[in-house]
């Protein structure tokens, strides 16, 4: 058959007329599908992806140098759910929102807390009342003051029960224990709490003000996908899955941002991430892998930024389980684990020192506290003391999202195994289940967890406690000293006086390292990379914000 | 014929069903899906008071009751995590996932059946051993592995097409190919030996002896007849492409259901993962149907029983 023409057969097909056969119907079959290709390329299929690809902003993203709009773009991992902060508290809803929406306050680069939409903000004298003047002239982008009135509208429609029972998860307004908020004049409001509590100070810099009128018109749904905001860009169109573009607000109290355009691309696979940024198809990249690095430290155009987070990483030790229930044998885990090599070869030296105590706020920290040597033998010594028995099982729960996080398991687990602990093991977790397990304080064995807090020392304490955040080492109800935390933890919830505070943040933080529930590590590290014509840097308490209190907007620098 | 029908449409709706069954019960099994879904801070009597409100506390069947009786009505629910209709949801990323399956299912289908037509009608040359080397790489190289290549080759090295997302033509190329590379290789595979099979055969002899013209012959009755067991592979593809299409949608930053799916099994969005499981079990036992009821009209030899 190798003599039959394939350029003929081409030909003598073209020339036939249509006939309806079987034949014909295996012929459309083949076209068909040949059709279907051409009218999946031309996009003709996809509405939500047509506009991702033509809008102006999108268009813009792939050519953003030179003259003209000027467009940022950034690629992450993930995308929040929902574009209403009262409904997700995930740190991509911060990433997307800290562009639209504002605080009363904000932390600055250096953690400090800084004025925002207040002009002036006054602690409680009573205990109870937090007062703030705002800032006039103010405006949401549709044209709504942003005022008193705004702020009680977030706290009353966060706090609402039948909210709640709607799947609201606003956690600010519950932590801060707020009893009502106070319309004194349209730019002065009170946020009351209903027992004292410094602790509600720092939650000011994480509920975004929401506009009255607009979030009162919608339905949740809707609000989940039509964000309003008095922040320096405006939502412009979200593409789920694909791209959410912002423009600059023109109308913006600190004036109008540098960058015309912000584009958050959503680019799951890392090295798809990495190929975008070489290629100049975005300007800063999320998740950076330690490993590629070098690929762009090598690029002249390119440079890496690492943000050192205030999630502190460590190991939860259950205390109520048997084999951890003694003290001794949990002491002995800080000298089993090499955590200056876990930093230096696993990391690659990015999170730059191993934890001494939970509390990094500057200022804060107990400097009587020293971090425990690497000391195998005492380890030894510790564990035999306990009665530990070397036969048993022991597991180290992780999830693998995270930099490197199951590296550093696997890290921990050789040690443990080195030590003497033959069976040790990690076991991998899908990140929902490893969060219910922490919700139902349901480990039984040890679990490699980080927990993050607002920047400030008297919360940073709470952490143990599972009052702020997700805690399974049952460090307050099954150990020696955990009673006397709880009972100096409330009281420091109480303190407005600066010198009691740091007086008793002291105490706790001994109190907490004498039982070692928690094996501290390290600061979580995020890696970025960043096209050098990009003026911008992350920052440690929000990782991604472009227009900081008391700095410039970021800008197009190239 | 009827009755063959009427039967063959049961037994899709069982399968059907039997998916999201067994998708359930496992989602059911892996954990409780309100203590996922509360906020870090709740307390055990909010988890409590939110698992019973959502209705997390009844038995399965309960709740997998509940979820039919409303499915056969077309309503799938509201996303436990983007609070609006699954359906709503899922129709919003499907025009992503059907214009890639799509092209790289015309890819696979166009490209295999070309390139086996080529290698049988020229055995042993060239053309051959090419394809036949093409075909074992496109096997044995895994979507991820191909995709990446495809992005470092033609968008990173070359620069002539862009490396993700959504956007026309030229954001199509890429990740069609590297998700129709596999079925091409296969069908390409299939196509040829099947070829080979029916250019052996007395009746393509006969046609030839008859004087047929060559095209009529290698069309008309050899490829017609070689074609039988690609028509069930192509039908098969769909379910390799909506599968690929997961990996392949996260390598090139693809919006398409798959994606949409991960993320909700991830986050244990039962009424998400339910409605997407469906859907996508659905469209394809349905196609499987139609391809095998096409079987009796591109041979006359099948008779339904």
């Amino acid at each position: 058959m190798s003599e039959i023409d394939l350029r003929d057969v081409a030909r003598q097909l073209a020339a036939r007329g249509p006939r309806v056969t079987r034949r014909a119907l295996l012929r459309q079959g083949l076209s068909g599908a040949a059709a279907a290709a051409i009218l999946g390329a031309s996009g003709a299929l996809s509405p939500g992806g047509r506009s991702a690809g033509l809008s102006p902003a999108a268009a813009l993203a792939a050519s953003s140098v030179g003259a003209g709009p000027k467009t940022l773009t950034m690629a992450q991992a993930g995308e929040p759910s929902t574009l209403d902060p009262q409904f997700e508290q995930s740190g991509i809803i911060g990433t997307y929102l800290n562009a639209m929406m504002e605080h009363v306050m904000e932390f600055d680069r250096n953690l400090s807390i800084k004025n925002v939409l207040a002009q002036t903000s006054t602690p409680p004298k009573d205990g109870v009342t937090y007062r703030f003047r705002l800032r006039s002239n103010m405006k949401f982008w549709d044209g709504e003051p942003v005022d008193a009135a705004a702020v009680k509208f977030t706290y009353e429609r966060g706090l609402s029960k039948d909210n709640r029972a709607k799947g609201l998860s606003d956690p600010v307004p519950v932590l801060q224990g707020v009893d009502h908020v106070r319309v004194v004049d349209p730019l002065t409001v009170e946020v009351v709490t209903a027992k004292p509590s410094t602790l509600a100070w720092p939650f000011f810099c994480q509920e975004f003000i929401l506009a009255p009128k607009h979030y009162e018109s919608l339905s949740f749904q809707d609000a989940a996908i039509k964000p309003m905001g008095s922040g320096p860009w405006r939502f412009a169109h979200w593409t789920k899955g694909d791209r959410l573009e912002m423009t600059a607000n023109a109308d913006y109290w600190r004036g109008k941002p540098q960058i015309d355009n912000l584009v958050f691309r959503t680019v799951p696979d890392a090295s798809t991430r990495l190929a975008m940024l070489e290629r100049g198809e975005v300007d800063i990249i999320t998740d950076v892998d330690p490993d590629d690095l070098a690929t762009i430290r090598g690029n002249a155009k390119l440079r890496a930024e690492a943000a050192l987070t205030t999630f502190r990483v460590h190991i939860g030790v259950p205390c109520n389980q048997a084999k951890w229930k003694d003290r001794r044998a949990r002491t002995a885990l800080n000298y089993a684990i090499n955590v200056d090599n876990i930093i230096k070869y696993v990391l690659g030296g990015i999170p730059k020192e191993r934890l001494r105590t939970p509390v990094i706020t500057p200022g804060w920290p107990n400097a009587g506290i020293k971090p425990y040597p690497f000391d195998p033998a005492k380890a030894k010594e510790l564990l035999n003391a306990a009665g530990f028995d070397w036969n048993q099982k022991v597991t180290l729960y992780t999830i693998t999202s995270g930099m490197k996080r199951l590296d550093v398991a696997q890290a921990i687990v050789a040690d443990l195994k080195k030590l003497g602990m033959s069976r040790a093991e990690v076991q991998v977790l899908q990140s929902a289940d490893f969060t219910s397990k922490l919700k139902a304080k349901e480990f039984d064995d040890l679990y490699l967890n980080l927990l993050g807090a607002p920047s400030y020392g008297p919360i940073e304490v709470a952490l143990p406690t599972g009052d702020l955040a997700l805690d399974s080492s049952h460090f307050t109800d099954a150990t020696q000293n955990g009673p006397k935390y709880l009972e100096m933890y409330h009281e420091v919830r109480e303190t407005f006086d600066t010198r009691r505070q740091h007086d008793l943040v002291n105490q706790l933080q001994a109190l907490f390292m004498e039982e070692s529930a928690w094996i501290l590590l390290y600061r979580e590290a995020y890696l970025f990379g960043v096209n050098k014509r990009t003026d911008w840097r992350p920052t440690s308490y929000t990782r991604i914000h472009f227009w900081l209190p008391d700095e410039r907007d970021a800008r197009i620098i190239g | 014929m009827l009755r063959y029908v009427v039967h063959r449409v049961l037994l899709a709706v069982l399968v059907v069903a039997g998916v999201s069954i067994v998708s359930f019960g496992l989602l059911f099994l892996s954990g409780d899906p309100a203590a996922a879904l509360a906020g870090d801070n709740w307390t055990r009597t909010q988890i409590d008071e939110f698992r019973h409100q959502m209705g997390f506390d009844r038995p399965w069947y309960v709740q997998y009751g509940d979820f039919v009786s409303h499915a056969v009505r077309g309503d799938f629910g509201t996303s436990l995590r983007e609070h609006r209709p699954v359906f709503e949801l899922l129709m919003e990323r499907m025009p992503a996932t059907l214009e890639l399956t799509g092209t790289a299912f015309g890819i696979s289908a166009v490209l295999g059946i070309a390139l086996g037509v080529v290698s049988a009608t020229r055995r042993r040359s060239l053309y051959d051993r090419a394809v036949l080397v093409l075909t074992l790489a496109g096997q044995s190289m895994p979507v991820f592995w191909v995709g990446t290549m495809l992005i470092l080759v033609f968008a990173v090295r070359l620069g002539w097409l862009p490396i993700a997302g959504m956007g026309g033509l030229s954001h199509l190329v890429l990740p069609a190919t590297a998700l129709g590379f596999f079925p091409v290789a296969r069908n390409a595979r299939v196509v040829r030996s099947s070829m080979l099979e029916v250019l052996g055969a007395d009746y393509v002899r006969t046609a030839r002896a008859k004087g047929l013209p060559g095209p009529r012959v290698l069309l008309g009755h050899a490829l017609r007849n070689a074609l039988l067991p690609v028509v069930t592979l192509l039908a098969l593809d769909i379910g390799y492409l909506l599968s690929g299409a997961v990996i392949t949608e996260s390598i090139f930053a693809w919006p398409g259901v798959g994606r949409l799916t991960v993320a909700a099994v991830l986050g244990k969005d039962l009424p998400l993962v339910e409605a997407a499981v469906v859907v996508l079990a659905a469209g394809f036992v349905m196609i499987n149907l139609t391809v095998d009821l096409c079987y009796g009209v591109i041979d006359p030899r099948v008779r339904f029983e």
